[in-house]
C-alpha cells in the first residue's frame, strides 16, 4: 500500500472514518486561507478531537514520512494555512473546549480551536483580552498575535511527542519563542492565555 | 591562566567565537561581570570574551521610541543617555553588588534580569524588538522589524533573553523605549500574616489598574505591598489606592510621593553578597504560600506581587527546604551564592524531562560546537 493510502487508514483508525475527509468536494473547502488564496488539494483532512489524537496523527505522519500542515479557522493571510500537495491537513476546529479558568491568576486555558471571540466571552465580564484576531486561539498563538498574553502551551512535536511547556519553568523561553513559529515547531493542543482584569 | 578577547565589532566577535569552536574551546562571555556567579560554573580554561567594546548607543531619529544598544553598554549609562531624550528602557534590575552599577545591556538580557517596572511594562523580553547574535559557526544572525522574518523557527529575541549566553554572543539589541514619568507616588500597607499579604496581592492586582510597579516585601516577620503610580496624577492615584489597600486587609496604609528610596531598596533586595538569593516563580495565587515558606526559612523577600516572581535572600542550608515546599509547577533558581557554597548547590533544580530535551535540541541547533558558556545553564546546557 502506498504511503498516502496507508496513512489515511492509520488516521481513520485513530479518529474514526467520519473525522477523516478524502472526498475532493469536501477537501476543496479547506484549500483557501484568509485572503482566499488557493492551495492544492491535500491528501486528506484530519479533524482530531483532542491532544492525544493530534499526537497520534502526527506520529502516523512521521512514521509514513508524510508532510502535514496544521490550521485552525484558516484565517491566516500569509499562506501558512494552505495545504501542500500529497500532505495531510490537520484541522483543529473540533478542539473548542475551555479547559480551565483561573481568574485569580488572570489565566485561562483552552484548546486551540476555540475562536478568540469565544474566549473573550468566556472571561467577561471580570476580564478582557488584549487580542485582536479573527481566527482561533491556536492560530493567534502560532502567528505571534498573542504576544505577552501567551503564557503556556501543550505542544505536539513533529515526532508526535506531547510536551507541556510551563511558563514558570527555568530555561529557554520556549513558550514565548513559539509565538510566530507558524506551526513549524509543533502543534499547540492547549494554550494558556493571560486575560486582563477589568477594574 | 585564562586569556581573553575584547572584540570591537560583530565581525571580530563572530571570528573569535568561530576560532574557539574550531579548537573546541569553551568561551565564557562576560559583560560587566556582575552576574558571573549565576548559573553553574564554566570550565576554568575557557576563553573570556568581553563585550565592553560593543558599546554603541543609537537612538533612532526616525522612531524615537526605539533604540539600538550595544550589548556591552552599561545599562546605567544607556539609561542616562536615553533620559536626555526624556525616554527610558523599562528594565530596572539591581545593576550589581555594591555601589558600582556595572551590569551591561547584554548581561541583563542574557539573564532576563528585571526589576519592579516589569509589572507595568512587561518582562525584559517584551522590551526587545530585535537582536543581533554571533554564532559559533562564525555567522552573525539578526531578528527584528527591519530584518526579513524567519518564519520557519522560533522568535530569536525571546529565545536569547534568559539564555545565559548559551546560544551565541549577543552583540546588540533593538529595544522599545517609554517616556520617563514626570512624577511617581507609592501607596503601601503592611501585615504580619503571609496569607493575608498573598490574598491582598490577588485582590489588589485586579482592583488597582494602571500601576507602574506592584511589589511585595517581607522581612523579619513583617511584610507589605507597594503600589507605584506614574504620571502627573500619580499622587492623586496613590492616595486613592489607599482605600483599596485598606479594604484588602492591610494595616499602616499610607501613600507618599518621595518614593525613590523605597524602590531602590526593593531592587537592592534582589541581590546579596553574603547569602543565597533564590528566585521563585509561582502563580500569583500562590504568593501567600511562598511567603509562608520564606518566613519559615527566615528569608527576606522582595518581588513582583502580581507576577508571582519572588527573590528570597536566605542561608544556603535553607534552599532545599524551600524548594521542597513549593507547589508543583513552580521554579526556584539560585542566583547569588556565597563564594564558599559555589559548586555545592544545583542552581537550577530542574528535573530531567521532555522540556529539557527540547532545550538541548535548541542549544544544539544554535551552538553545535557546544562552546558558548557550556554547562552554565539549566540541565548543564
Amino acid at each position: 500500500m502506498e504511503a498516502g493510502a496507508d496513512l489515511i487508514e492509520r488516521v481513520r483508525l485513530v479518529l474514526g472514518s467520519e473525522q477523516v475527509l478524502t472526498d475532493p468536494v469536501a477537501l476543496s473547502t479547506y484549500r483557501s486561507d484568509g485572503v482566499r488564496r488557493q492551495g492544492p488539494l491535500p491528501l486528506a483532512v484530519a479533524l482530531p478531537g483532542d491532544g492525544a489524537e493530534v499526537a497520534a496523527v502526527v506520529n502516523a505522519c512521521a512514521a509514513g514520512s508524510v508532510r502535514w500542515i496544521v490550521r485552525g479557522a484558516g484565517t491566516s493571510r500569509d499562506g501558512h494555512a494552505l495545504p501542500v500537495s500529497g500532505g495531510l491537513l490537520i484541522v483543529l476546529t473540533r478542539m473548542r473546549r475551555v479547559l480551565s479558568i483561573e481568574l485569580a491568576d488572570d489565566e485561562v486555558t483552552v484548546e486551540p480551536g476555540v475562536p478568540v471571540a469565544t474566549l473573550a466571552r468566556a472571561v467577561a465580564p471580570t476580564h478582557r483580552l488584549q487580542i485582536d484576531h479573527p481566527g482561533t486561539v491556536g492560530g493567534a498563538a502560532a502567528q505571534g498575535a498573542l504576544g505577552r498574553q501567551l503564557v503556556g502551551l501543550d505542544l505536539v512535536q513533529d515526532d508526535g511527542a506531547l510536551i507541556s511547556l510551563n511558563p514558570r519553568s527555568s530555561g529557554y523561553d520556549v513558550v514565548g519563542a513559539f509565538g510566530g513559529s507558524h506551526g513549524t515547531r509543533g502543534i499547540a493542543v492547549s494554550v494558556t492565555v493571560r486575560a486582563v482584569p477589568v477594574s | 591562566m585564562t586569556d581573553s578577547v575584547t572584540p570591537r565589532s560583530a565581525t571580530e566577535a563572530a571570528a573569535a567565537l568561530a576560532g574557539a569552536a574550531a579548537q573546541r574551546r569553551p568561551v565564557r562571555i562576560s559583560g560587566g561581570a556582575t552576574k558571573l556567579g549565576w548559573g553553574d560554573a564554566v570550565q576554568s580554561d575557557a576563553l573570556r570574551l568581553r563585550t565592553e567594546q560593543l558599546n554603541r548607543i543609537l537612538i533612532h531619529t526616525h522612531d524615537p521610541t526605539t533604540a539600538t544598544l550595544g550589548a556591552g553598554t552599561p545599562l546605567a549609562h544607556a539609561q542616562a543617555q536615553l533620559a536626555r531624550s526624556g525616554m527610558m528602557l523599562a528594565v530596572d534590575p539591581q545593576l550589581g553588588l555594591g555601589l558600582s552599577p556595572a551590569a551591561t545591556v547584554g548581561g541583563v538580557i542574557a539573564t532576563a534580569d528585571s526589576g519592579p517596572l516589569s509589572h507595568g511594562y512587561g518582562p525584559t523580553r517584551d522590551q526587545i524588538i530585535g537582536v543581533t547574535l554571533a554564532l559559533s559557526s562564525g555567522k552573525v544572525t539578526q531578528s527584528g522589524p527591519r530584518v526579513e522574518a524567519d518564519r520557519n523557527g522560533y522568535d530569536l529575541a525571546k529565545l536569547v533573553t534568559g539564555s545565559f549566553g548559551t546560544l551565541g554572543v549577543l552583540l546588540s539589541v533593538e529595544v522599545r523605549l517609554h517616556p520617563l514619568p514626570s512624577q511617581t507616588a507609592t501607596a503601601f500597607g503592611s501585615t504580619d500574616d503571609p496569607e493575608v499579604l498573598g490574598a491582598a496581592a490577588v485582590t489588589l492586582a485586579q482592583a488597582l489598574s494602571g500601576m507602574q510597579a506592584f511589589d511585595v516585601a517581607w522581612r523579619g516577620g513583617y511584610g507589605g505591598l507597594l503600589a507605584q503610580f506614574a504620571g502627573r496624577d500619580a499622587e492623586a492615584r496613590a492616595a486613592a489606592a489607599v482605600k483599596a489597600i485598606s479594604a484588602a486587609g492591610l494595616a499602616h496604609v499610607d501613600s507618599r510621593s518621595d518614593d525613590g528610596s523605597t524602590w531602590v531598596s526593593q531592587r537592592a533586595g534582589q541581590r546579596s553578597a553574603d547569602r543565597a538569593v533564590l528566585r521563585v516563580h509561582a502563580k500569583r495565587s500562590q504568593l501567600g504560600r511562598v511567603l509562608r515558606l520564606a518566613a519559615h526559612a527566615e528569608a527576606d523577600v522582595v518581588g513582583r506581587a502580581a507576577l508571582g516572581v519572588s527573590y528570597l535572600t536566605l542561608n544556603v542550608n535553607r534552599i532545599a527546604n524551600v524548594r521542597a515546599g513549593l507547589p508543583e509547577g513552580c521554579s526556584a533558581v539560585v542566583l547569588d551564592l556565597p563564594q564558599s557554597a559555589r559548586g555545592a548547590v544545583d542552581s537550577w533544580g530542574t528535573p530531567e524531562g521532555p522540556e529539557l530535551q527540547l532545550m538541548r535540541q535548541i542549544k544544539q541547533s544554535f551552538d553545535p560546537a557546544g562552546v558558548c558558556n557550556p554547562g552554565v545553564f539549566v540541565g548543564s546546557i
